[in-house]
């Protein structure tokens, strides 16, 4: 199962969607529990650092080997069981299993429950049950490849972050493998913050409060967990809380003819959000380039039309609820919206239900198309990795937010793709360097950016967290404390540093 | 069209025609000052499939949730809309189908058509390709008389590709398969493209005539919003509808109705083994023989 020799640096296994590139001595694609535990227990025994993999489309490098094995959790991708819990539905699965498999699971009401060890009869209850509904798992990161393990270690969220949260948020239970080997069964709550620390199923402590470590005060290790990058343990399966799906879902796309005309419609309504707004999303006009260049080598982009000509910007959102009125009433007002701003109402596409699929689709094709832009600018020669930026700025509202950074990106000289989530003032602001000189200037930009941010007490790292990418920002920048709570995070959790090495840490 | 070859006609009776059908009536109607010309579309509403996924024990493909519009049927409506933007067409959208399927006409009717007429009636229930293709046509003579009558290329439940070009047997309408571009519309007469694999070819089809879209060339727009809020009505037409025009002809076209008139019994389903090669590159009339030539010797 495993390749000692060092893999050959034109492995994909060496690098993901961040373009960063590392070195491993061999490759394990356990199939099974079993195979998985035997592996990690044994690489733990003989001091071996692991690197942990799920579809390698971590955006930070975070599954980028820095020597040692690469653990790869592609091949460990099914459904292990389903129950009734206090949340309602839940569904166990393995790491590998992908967010396109639940999807498609989901809408089928068909999970392969061939795996799970329930009594037949009560299984077979519980999933008449289980099809009598139409269930959802909320968070929405838009690359559906992604594993269920990658995306708990991410802790990934997508457009609908601020109404529904992030991965964490929708787990009920983990199974993971810790530095002693064993593998635990941790059910939400069972680990939580009491005034000494964080007790931990090894037996230890650790001592840090859940806000210095960026966690909310009714945090407990699960939290913690979802979101460690693969530097904690083992993730070798997820209990998934599914929701009950709202019964209408509406997409809509609008293109003001200029970039102000786009931020006034979306402080309008972020002015006075309707009910049903789960999401509100800015492209700008570079993004919209991005799609066209992308449409040429895409083919189910192609299934989607064109943005209308002249459009100089995209406003994207989208509205959920039970009460489809709810839903129009909205979309009126976002049409007087529209009006009020001298934007054009009729430059806009509303999707409905399943055809929702088209307004995410042209929305993923901006990240998407970044990483072929960026692998054209490799091919010319220059190494070019992902360079965006991942703040929240709390004191700005959106319109200041994107008006500081196009003056400081004109002010450096700088080009950028830029989109980002209005709701929560989240800005990805994407840099293209297309050599060296370019790039130290971006990251110059970044670090006076992530400043700005730390002073008006925002995020840092909000969208795709620190990994492998980030680290020297993360260590300028970071305040000490959260940089002190998460070393002792690290420390009590994988004392010999066997567990994604070069994550955040050197 | 009365100077066209002799034609097979295609198997069991085809549509009755009636004294005082829509296609028997004024024929000059198209000479009139501010005249637009007239598109049918065929569409259908269809299970969805959730990307192949079929189940594992039965091997079909797995249909929950709502239906949806047949994927080649967006394409479809497209290049309908398209003859709108540039010719002032106006285009009427209809479709057979259960209750429900009025929702897929009522999603199309925001991207801009001018009516909908949804086909629904028990009697009509258990339609082959065959009955399908007269029964549209019934009631595209009721509402018509249409210049061009466009269909998707197939539909993904059905897949057999045998509508759009049996309704134009039955009108015995020109007809044009895998259209990919709209070349003209002048002159009585219709031009356009058609996509064979990577080559194009060039047609002109007399007016009335028959087409059906390859997807390539028609990306289907999306609705605005304010279309999408709009109210959206749909003519319901029953089998009764059809056959109010000619009571005494009522029996033997309620006997062409749905399964009853449907003469298809399928046996089995197979995937035919890929078994084609490009034989030559000549001009048509040579092509013409070449492919003839090795179809009869592969026959015998
Ligand atoms: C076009 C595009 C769009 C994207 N959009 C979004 C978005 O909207 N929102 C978002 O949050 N992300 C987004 N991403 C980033 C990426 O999809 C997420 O980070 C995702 O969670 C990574 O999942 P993965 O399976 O590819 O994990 P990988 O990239 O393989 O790994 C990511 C991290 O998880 C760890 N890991 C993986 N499996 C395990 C395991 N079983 N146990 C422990 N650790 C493990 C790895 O060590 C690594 O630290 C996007 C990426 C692309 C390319």
């Amino acid at each position: 199962m495993t390749d000692k020799s060092p893999l050959p640096p034109d492995s994909p296994a060496l690098r993901d969607e961040s373009r960063l590139s590392g070195w491993a001595e061999g490759l394990g694609s356990p199939a099974d529990r079993r195979a998985a535990s035997e592996l990690i227990g044994q690489s733990l025994a003989k001091g071996i650092p692991m690197t942990f993999q799920g579809a390698r489309t971590g955006l930070r490098g975070a599954g980028v080997p820095n020597g040692g094995l690469i653990v790869g959790a592609a091949r460990l991708d099914r459904v292990e069981g389903l129950r009734r819990g206090q949340w309602g539905f839940e569904l166990l699965v393995q790491p590998g299993y992908r967010l396109a498999d639940l999807r498609r699971d989901l809408a089928t009401r068909r999970p392969n429950l061939a795996a799970s060890q329930a009594e037949p009869e009560a299984l077979k209850e519980l999933l008449a049950e289980f099809r009598a509904e139409e269930l959802f798992w909320p968070p929405d990161p838009s690359e559906t490849s992604a594993t269920m393990g990658g995306l708990a270690s991410t802790n990934a969220s997508g457009p609908n972050r601020s109404r529904f949260g992030r991965a964490a948020d929708h787990l009920s239970g983990l199974r993971v493998i810790l530095h002693d080997g064993q593998e635990y069964n941790l059910e939400r709550g069972a680990f939580k913050f009491g005034p000494q620390g964080l007790p931990l199923p090894t037996g230890r402590l650790l001592e840090a409060d859940p806000k210095a470590l960026g966690l909310p005060p009714e945090a407990d290790l699960l939290d913690l967990l979802a979101g460690g990058q693969g530097m904690y343990g083992f993730i070798s399966g997820l209990w998934l809380k599914l929701a009950k799906a709202p019964a209408h879902l509406w997409g809509l796309v609008f293109f003001p003819d200029s970039e102000e005309k786009a931020v006034s419609l979306i402080e309008a309504i972020l002015d006075d959000p309707p009910e049903a707004l789960i999401s509100l999303d800015f492209l700008d006009l570079p993004s919209l380039s991005v799609v066209s260049v992308l449409r040429q080598s895409a083919k189910k982009l192609r299934e989607i039309p064109e943005p209308p000509t002249g459009a100089a910007s995209a406003v994207s959102l989208e509205l959920m609820a039970d009460d489809e009125s709810l839903i129009e009433s909205a979309s009126e007002r976002i049409i007087q919206n529209c009006l009020d701003r001298g934007c054009d109402p009729d430059q806009s596409w509303a999707l409905v239900g399943t055809e929702v699929e088209k307004s995410r689709l042209f929305a993923h094709a901006v990240p998407e198309g970044l990483g072929s832009l960026l692998d054209s600018v490799r091919a010319g020669g220059y190494p070019a990795v992902m360079t965006a930026t991942d703040f929240t700025r709390p004191d700005l509202r959106f319109g200041q937010n994107l008006g500081e950074c196009r003056r400081d990106l004109r002010e450096m000289g700088l080009t950028a793709v830029t989109f980002g989530h209005a709701l929560d003032n989240h800005l990805s602001v994407n840099f293209l360097p297309k050599n060296a000189e370019e790039a130290k200037r971006a990251t110059e930009l970044m670090g006076h950016w992530l400043e700005r941010a730390k002073n008006a007490g925002g995020e840092l790292f909000f969208g795709q967290g620190v990994g492998k990418l980030k680290k020297e920002l993360f260590l300028a920048h970071e305040s000490p404390e959260r940089i002190a709570s998460l070393r002792a995070a690290k420390k009590a959790l994988d004392p010999n540093g066997l567990f994604n090495p070069g994550n955040l840490f050197d | 069209m009365t100077d066209a070859p002799e034609r097979t006609r295609l198997g069991p009776p085809t549509a009755p025609s009636f004294p005082n059908s829509a296609a028997d009536r004024e024929r000059d109607f198209r000479e009139a000052e501010g005249y637009r010309p007239r598109v049918a579309v065929a569409i259908k509403q269809v299970p969805p499939s959730l990307g192949g996924a079929t189940d594992p024990l039965k091997g079909f493909v797995l249909r929950t949730g709502p239906g949806r519009l047949n994927p080649h049927d967006g394409p479809a409506i497209e290049m309908a809309l398209r003859l709108k933007d540039r010719y002032g067409a106006l285009v009427d959208l209809f479709s057979m189908g259960p209750v429900q399927a009025e929702t897929a006409l009522k999603e199309a009717l925001s991207l801009g058509p001018d009516r909908a007429f949804h086909l629904t009636d028990p009697l009509l229930a258990g339609s082959d390709s065959l009955a399908t293709a007269r029964t549209l046509i019934w009631a595209m003579d009721l509402e018509g008389p249409y210049d061009i009558i466009v269909s998707g290329l197939m539909t993904s439940d059905g897949g057999t590709g045998q509508v759009g070009p049996a309704m134009a047997a039955l009108m015995d309408f020109p007809f044009a398969g895998r259209v990919s571009e709209i070349v003209s519309l002048e002159d009585g007469a219709l031009t356009v493209k058609q996509l064979y694999r990577d080559e194009l070819l060039e047609t002109r089809l007399n007016l009335p005539c028959l087409v059906t879209v390859h997807p390539d060339g028609f990306t289907p727009r999306l609705p605005t919003v304010r279309a999408r809020l709009r109210p959206r009505l749909v003519n319901r037409l029953t089998a009764s509808d059809l056959i109010a025009p000619n009571p005494d002809q009522a029996p033997a076209q309620a006997a062409l109705f749905g399964e009853r008139g449907s003469p298809t019994k399928i046996l089995r389903t197979h995937k035919p083994k890929a078994n084609d090669k490009v034989l030559a590159r000549p001009t048509p009339p040579v092509a013409a023989s070449v492919i003839i030539e090795a179809a009869l010797k592969a026959k015998s």
